[in-house]
Parts: C-alpha cells; structure tokens; sequence
C-alpha cells in the first residue's frame, strides 16, 4: 500500500514538473489570427477600464491583466497555443469585468434612484400630511 | 501507519501549494474539467434565469458553445483510445485544454448573466426614473399646491389681520374722535379761562400801567420840582458864590488894602524912625502923614533968615526926603500967639517958604512934590503962656505924605 501511493505521487510530481515547462514540449510560430485576438484581449481589457473595472470589478480585471502577462510570455516562449488560449480568456475576463462594472454602475445608479425615490415618497406623504 | 499518514499529508501539501504555482504559470485556474465543466453549466443557468437567452442572446450562446467544446474535449478524453493514449503520454494538455474551454463557456455564462442583470437593471432603472419623475412632479405640483394653500392661508390671515387692523383703527379712529372732543372740550374751557385771565392780566396790567403812570408822573413833577429846586438853589449857590466872591474879592482888595497899608505903616514906621534920627528934630505920626517938627530957633534968625545950624538940619532932612522921593512933602509954618495974627500968618508962611527954598535949591527935592504953607498960631503943640510954651509953638512942620 505504502509503495503504491509512493508511486502514484510520484507519478503526479512528474507529470507536475514537465506541465510546468510546456515550452519545451510545444514551440510554434504565433499566426496574425493569433495576434489579433492578442489585440481584441487589450481592446477588451481598454473598454473595462473606461467603464471603472477597477472600482467595480477589479478581480476578473487584474486576471486578465494577468493573463495579458502570460501571453507576452507565452510569445516570448513561442508557445502559440498557450498565447492563444490566454489571450482568449484575458478577453473573456476583460469582458466579464466590463459587463460586471457596467452591471455595478447601473445598480448603483439605480440604488441611487431607489433612494431618491424613497426621499420622493417621504416627502409626499410628508407634504400630504401637512396638507 | 504514521509515517504513510505524513507522507500522504506532505503530498497533498505539496499538491496544493504546487498547483496555484503551476496554474499561474499557465494563466488557468486551479481546478478539474469536470469541476469546471459544472460551474460553466451552472453559470449558463444562472445566465438563462437572468435571461441572457434573451437580453445577451450572442454571449450566452458563446458560453453554450465554449461548453460543448468542452464536454466534447472531455468526451473524447473518456473514451478508450484516450485512456490508452494517456497509459503512455502525459494528459495534461488535453487537461488544460478542456479546463480553458470550460472556463471561457463560464466567463461568457458569467458575462452574459452580468450583461442580462444590467438590462434588468436598466428596464428597473429605467422605471425608477420614471416613477421619480412621477413622484417629482408630484412633489412640483403639490408644493404649487401647498404654496398656493400657504399663499391662500397668508391672503386669509392678511385679510383677517386687515379686518382686525381696520377694526382697530376704527376703534381707534373712535376714540381718538371722542379724545379729540374731549380735547376740543377741554381747549375750549382752557381758552375761556385764559382769556378771562388774560382780561383779568389785561386790567391789571392797565391799572399797574395807569399807576405807574401817575407814579411816573408824580416822579416827574418831583423831580421837575427838585430840579428847580436845585437850580434855585445853584442859583442861590451861584449868587452866594458871587458874593462870595466878590467879598472875597473886597477881602482880598482889603486884605491887599490892608497889606499895603501895612506896608505903608511899616515904611511909615521905618521913615519915621528914620526922621527920629534927624538931628534937631523931632517925629510923629499923624493922620496919613510924618510930621517932623523943627522949632524955628534952631533953624532962623530972628530975621527969617536959615542960619548955619538951621541948614545943616535941612541937609538932614534933605537927605531924607530924597531916599524917600515919591512921597509929597507939605511945609506948614507955625508961630505963637504974639502979635497979630496976620503978622504971624505972614512969618509962618515966610518960614515955611524959607525951607521949602532951601530943600529945592539945596537938596535938590522935586518943587513939583513940596508946597508950602503958613498957619499962623492956629494949631499951637503947647501953651503960649509960657516962653518955653511959646518957644515950642513957633515951629516949622514938614509933613512927609505916607499915601
């Protein structure tokens, strides 16, 4: 029992360390396709920021940025796989950070309404019962 | 047993410490397909309840189709051509490509959902403002309302406070009517009054008036009186003051009178002690006059003629007649009572002339101041019954003038 979970963990530590260097494994050219969705990536993290991802949405915002990071690495490594993968999913979280900032500042503006309109109420029925 | 329980505790411990450093390296999160898988299915329904299948129609399909990729990838990796395949190679790869699907379905799910919850957000939005339109406006027009009603009740409490003034001032108005009357009234009564006082003043006054009138008149007449008066009694000073002036004039004039007959008197007094001097003769002080008597024996001859010792006593009496010049000299000759008395007027006169010559010729005395005359017996000095009597009768005066 004791020589089989030895094996099996060192088995999963291998499997680690060599998932840890992909480099090594996969080196492609990055296509233009690639480097255009490299460029929607920043537009989309652009368009967060403009709509105050770092108030509302600062989590899936710095994941992207982090993700922006992974694919400059990832084209200096010339894994054009990963540099895909990330670039896609940094646009994916840039958009989830944009919706979510666009979703915050509505709600807020909103809770803003809501309690101008509980004021507007207030004051009616106040004016109502001076009347 | 408690070393494999360590062992087994370092693994995991490293499995979990180990896999966020992996997955940041490869920019993926720290989970398995099939987790990942899940929670895309479950964003996709929470996205559908918000109704992204309406509203984010494009991302919510995306996500549906990121997550069929992904179940297909894990499809294929189930599969026993994949078991086989991974017996030999590593599956981490196909690991992260499913995870990577399955996370960009779960971001899109995600962003679809977000995406429908802010167009719900907005319709709510949209019909709050609506609503807070509404109620604004309601507010506008029940503040228009109030500050009419306000404007109303200031109009009504105006007009009462204006009925309330006018009512006071009418009030006022009375009162101040009735306090004017009684002010009138009283004017009236005080004017009266004043002017019986005055009237009263006025009579007063006429009679103090007339009083002092006749006051002043009476001064008047006083003191025209006193003021003759006083001039009758300057007058009378005056006159007396004349008088008295002139008395005191004569006074002076007697007084002068008096010092120049003084003066007289002391020259006579002094003339006559100096003719006392004269030899041979004697002096007297008769009525404004010296008299120096010189008997006839001593000056004559029985024949009239002056004899020596005669004329050294007209030298004498020459000398001072002549200190005295201003005064005029009268010669009298005297005689006795014997003979007749033509022929003792004749040798009086005779003698008398003798010596007037003598003192004109050899004296040198003025003739203009020295007359002569002759007396005869007429004023004998002693008796004439006796020689020595008659001796003294027959004399020769010289009256030396005093004034």
């Amino acid at each position: 029992m004791k020589r089989k979970f030895n094996l099996f963990g060192l088995t999963l530590c291998l499997l680690l360390i060599i998932g840890s260097f992909p480099e090594f494994v996969s080196a492609q050219e990055i296509s233009p396709a690639q480097e255009q969705e490299f460029i929607d990536a920043k537009a989309a993290l652009g368009a967060a920021q403009k709509a105050q991802a770092e108030k509302y949405a600062p989590e899936p915002l710095k994941q992207a940025q982090d993700l922006l990071v992974t694919v400059e690495k990832a084209r200096s490594s010339k894994d054009a796989v990963k540099f895909a993968q990330a670039s896609r999913l940094a646009r994916a979280y840039a958009e989830l950070a944009e919706a979510i900032a666009e979703l915050r500042f509505q709600e807020e503006k909103y809770a803003s309404t809501q309690e101008e309109l509980q004021k507007a109420k207030e004051e009616i029925d106040r004016m109502k019962k001076s009347q | 047993m408690g070393d494999r329980a360590k062992l087994k505790k370092t693994m995991l411990s490293f499995l979990f410490l180990g896999l966020p450093i992996l997955f940041s390296q490869t920019s993926l999160a720290a989970t398995t397909p099939t987790m990942i898988i899940e929670e895309a299915k479950v964003a996709i329904e929470q996205a559908r309840k918000a109704g992204a299948d309406r509203v984010a129609l494009d991302d919510f399909m995306a996500a549906k189709s990121w997550l069929s990729q992904a179940e297909k990838e894990y499809e294929a990796r189930k599969s026993l051509l994949a078991r086989t395949k991974r017996m030999v190679s590593s599956d981490q790869e196909k690991e992260e490509e499913i995870i990577y699907l399955g996370t960009v379905a779960k971001l899109k799910a995600m962003t679809a959902e977000a995406k429908a919850k802010t167009d719900t957000t907005l319709v709510q939005l949209r019909q709050a403002q609506r609503e807070l339109g509404d109620y604004q406006d309601a507010i506008e027009i029940l503040k228009k309302k109030l500050a009419e009603g306000e404007k109303a009740k200031e109009a009504q409490a105006k007009a009462e406070e204006e009925r309330k003034a006018l009512e006071e001032a009418k009030q006022k108005t009375a009162e101040l009517e009735d306090q004017k009357k009684r002010e009138l009234e009283e004017a009236r009564m005080r004017a009266s009054e004043l002017e019986a006082l005055k009237q009263k003043e006025l009579q007063a006054s006429r009679l103090e008036e007339a009083t002092r009138v006749s006051q002043r008149e009476r001064e008047l007449s006083e003191a025209k009186l006193r003021t003759e008066q006083l001039a009758e009694r300057q007058a009378k000073e005056a006159a007396e003051l004349k008088a008295w002036e002139e008395k005191l004039a004569t006074e002076r004039e007697s007084i002068a009178a008096l010092q120049k007959k003084a003066e007289a008197l002391e020259q006579e007094k002094a003339m006559l002690a100096e003719a006392s001097k004269i030899p041979q003769a004697t002096a007297r002080s008769g009525d404004k006059e010296i008299v120096i008597t010189l008997l006839a024996i001593n000056l004559f001859t029985p024949n009239i003629e002056i004899t020596t010792p005669g004329k050294q006593i007209l030298d004498n009496l020459g000398g001072f007649l002549n200190r005295h010049p201003d005064h005029k000299v009268s010669v009298r000759g005297h005689t006795d009572n014997v003979g007749s008395e033509a022929m003792n007027k004749t040798v009086s006169e005779k003698r008398a002339q003798k010596v007037r010559e003598y003192l004109v010729a050899y004296q040198n005395v003025n003739p203009t101041r020295i007359t002569a005359l002759g007396l005869g017996p007429s004023q004998p000095v002693a008796t004439n019954a006796t020689e020595a009597g008659r001796a003294l009768n027959r004399r020769v005066e010289i009256a030396v003038m005093t004034e």
